[in-house]
């Protein structure tokens, strides 16, 4: 600490390395979907407002619906629905009891909900995490499981990859190298007479080669599904012969291994260590049966592949522009939305036909309404020279000053206690010398005071009272006759 | 010009504006055909007209004129909400995907487009939505990393692999799963006459359709140099920066 302090550089001048640790960040938000459901639990009440959840483990039934998934993509291609429900109510019902049907099927349906997201559309979960080599916020999106028909088209759940990441502990190593890992340790545990730890990689080493299985079949049922999107000898045949290479080196170390444990068993006369020892064989073997099924998949890809092709052969020759399978479409997918949502409009429309206008159709017309037009610029004479038609702006003809000259003059008249008309107020206006205009403003005004809601004088009311005739105005003469209350009011 | 002359001119582009008007089936519109590709005079008449229309004249063979809007500004263009209300971006780019899908396997290369000899391949909307995801997927494969930095800057390819593929127990056609976005454009290329269906029950996951002389034409001339344009422009871009 003494060190520290008499350091010359102040801690914080230092640059701080920062560590990469995506992969960490990743697998650690690939649990957050599962914590979530743990964290919500009073999210999910019975009526009398206690969590269904209650007492539940819900990160233990999320990873064993996830497991059991797991297994039916090494028996079928996924369990279906209903298989998963079951599972899960079985489940429930072990770890609390007491729990109705109804209520274990809500938390079996809550838990397939919660690792598919059906909350938010079965999209995928989006989490946020600090990039530390770009030192910026990144997102990734993953998939728990998936929820597709087989070829059957029956819907059924398998793992994707990143649930497999969260069921092997974290570690998500290339599935191979893994397996080549995992028996360099059973070997290395069978040595050495650790058969319990053995066992439990041995486990393992099925999941594995379930998931090396699945990895591939996923692989030779796209080549066959769509032949035309992939090129057999460049894309498939590579990595087929890789797999099988790779099963091959696993059986053979596979059978060595059990043929070293049998003549351990035999030599054994413990009968609790044989029991043991059976049990790894077992799940030894158990793995060896994924390997060889694999291997008759591979065998068979070829037929398979081929049979597709023949379906829907299409041959490619190169004239003018790029091929849209294998160019143009590709690479417009692979361009940023933000790019692509800026042509989209133009690509779209551009798949389109002339049609009649519609205006007339609701939406269209809606469309018509909403649309934000630029706002007009007058650019000078440059245009097609048509012609524009100045907007004549008409002045306002009464000024301030005059208005409020009249309103004076007009104001002392129509308080005092004499009865006015009309006629009698422009011919006194004239021979005070008011001008033509501001005996012009008078009338309006007065002819304002008819509406009473308009009148500047609430204590007066306007009658009609025959016609007049000046040199300003002519018209219905108006005379203007007091009301009491409005009078007891304006004094 | 004769007044029957400028009636036939403007009968033509009629029927080339009705959705499945076919030579084969009109008379009418089989003599006006011929009388354009054989009469200098009259084919002036109708490309005038045309132009004035602000309609463009893709290609005259004997399946017919085939016409389309000069531009979106085009009173006779569809619009954008045509096709869907109200999209957002992100709807936005998968429709303009699953459009290319269609197009891409109707029409794989070029020179299927190109020899009007080949027949496109009936295809079912589930063959649309396999490609579209393979195709995605095969990038996903080929994209180093899963991250991205900021929404806009994510390719395509993820966008679309986000959304569900098939959403299950969904009758209707929605834009919330590739399945479904596939199905809302076939249903308007359909309107539009784009596309052929086979069989008169409602559009299912096997529903066979089949591409019409239309959809061809409007891909060769339009979207494709089009989207050659645009991938092109990015590719410049990204070797200036």
């Amino acid at each position: 600490m003494n060190d520290f302090i008499s350091m010359p550089e102040p801690p914080s001048a230092r640059s701080i390395d920062l560590v990469d640790l995506t992969a960490h960040q990743r697998n650690l938000l690939l649990l957050k979907p599962i914590l979530r459901l743990d964290l919500n639990k009073m999210a999910h009440s019975t009526e009398d407002n206690v969590s269904v959840l209650e007492g539940l483990d819900t990160n233990y039934l999320c990873l064993a619906a996830l497991f059991f998934m797991m297994e039916g993509a090494a028996i079928n291609q996924g369990y279906t629905r209903t298989d998963v429900q079951s599972h899960v109510m079985a489940l429930v019902a072990s770890m609390r009891e007491g729990l109705t049907e109804s209520n274990r099927l809500r938390v079996a349906g809550i838990v397939i909900d919660a690792l598919s997201n059906a909350p938010n559309k079965y999209a995928s979960f989006e989490e946020a995490f600090f990039h530390a080599p770009s030192g910026e916020t990144r997102y990734i999106k993953f998939k728990l499981i998936r929820y597709e028909p087989d070829h059957e088209d029956i819907f059924r759940f398998t793992p994707t990859e990143a649930g497999y990441v969260v069921l092997m502990g974290m570690l998500d190593l290339e599935v191979e190298d893994y397996q080549i890992l995992i028996e360099k340790m059973l070997v290395h545990l069978i040595e050495n007479g650790r058969f319990e730890q053995a066992l439990e990689l041995a486990n393992r080493a099925r999941l594995l080669s379930i998931e090396h299985r699945q990895k591939i079949r996923d692989l030779i049922r796209r080549a066959a599904r769509s032949p035309g999107t992939v090129n057999w000898r460049d894309d498939i045949y590579p990595q087929l012969s890789d797999a099988r290479r790779h099963v091959e080196e696993r059986q053979t170390v596979d059978h060595a291994m059990m043929e070293s444990l049998s003549v351990k068993i035999r030599s054994l006369d413990n009968e609790s260590a044989v029991a043991s020892l059976q049990r790894l064989l077992r799940q030894l073997q158990s793995a060896n049966l994924q390997r060889m099924r694999l291997l008759t998949d591979i065998g068979a890809a070829g037929d398979d592949f081929l049979k597709g092709q023949a379906a829907g052969f299409r041959a490619r020759r190169r004239t003018g522009l790029p091929d849209l399978d294998h160019e143009l479409f590709p690479k417009l997918m692979q361009k940023p939305a933000g790019e692509i949502a800026r042509h989209a409009e133009d690509l779209l429309l551009s798949f389109y036909p002339a049609v009649p206008p519609n205006v007339f159709d609701l939406s269209s017309l809606f469309e018509l309404l909403l649309e934000r037009r630029g706002s007009y610029e007058f650019e000078g004479d440059e245009g097609e020279g048509g012609e524009i038609e100045q907007f004549p702006e008409i002045p306002n003809p009464f000024p301030d000053e005059l208005i409020a000259k009249i309103l004076d003059w007009l104001d002392a008249k129509m308080h005092s206690a004499s009865e006015w008309t009309i006629e009698r107020l422009i011919q006194l206006a004239q021979a005070e010398g008011l001008s033509f205009l501001e005996r012009k403003a008078i009338a309006y005004e007065l002819f304002r005071a008819y509406a009473d809601s308009e009148s500047r004088y609430p204590h007066l009311h306007a009658v009609v009272d025959g016609e007049f005739d000046t040199s300003v105005v002519s018209g219905d003469n108006l005379r203007y006759v007091s009301t009491e209350e409005g009078q007891d009011e304006q004094q | 010009m004769s007044n029957s002359e400028s009636r036939d001119a403007a009968a033509l582009l009629y029927k080339a504006m009705g959705a499945y008007a076919s030579p084969g089936s009109d008379v009418e519109y089989r003599h006006l055909l011929a009388r354009y590709r054989a009469d200098s005079a009259f084919s002036e008449v109708v490309n005038g007209i045309a132009a004035g229309m602000e309609l463009a004249i893709l290609d005259v063979s004997e399946r017919g004129l085939v016409i389309a809007p000069s531009g979106k500004k085009s009173r006779f263009s569809i619009k954008i909400g045509d096709l869907r209300l109200n999209m957002g971006e992100r709807e936005k780019v998968a429709m303009v995907l699953v459009h290319m899908a269609i197009g891409t396997v109707f029409y794989p290369t070029t020179d299927h487009l190109e020899d009007e000899g080949r027949t496109p391949f009936p295809s079912s909307l589930t063959d649309i939505r396999e490609k579209v995801v393979g195709i995605a997927n095969q990038l996903r494969v080929a994209a180093e990393g899963d991250s991205y930095p900021a929404e806009e800057l994510r390719p395509g390819w993820s966008l679309l692999l986000d959304l569900q593929e098939v959403m299950p127990d969904a009758s209707r056609a929605s834009m919330s799963s590739v399945h479904g976005i596939v199905k809302v454009c076939l249903m308007r290329m359909l309107t539009y006459g784009l596309v052929r269906k086979e069989g008169r029950e409602e559009i299912g996951d096997k529903t066979v359709f089949t591409p019409t002389h239309q959809l061809r034409i409007q891909l060769r001339e339009l979207t494709l140099p089009n989207l050659y344009r645009v991938t092109a422009e990015s590719a410049a871009e990204a070797n200036q920066g």
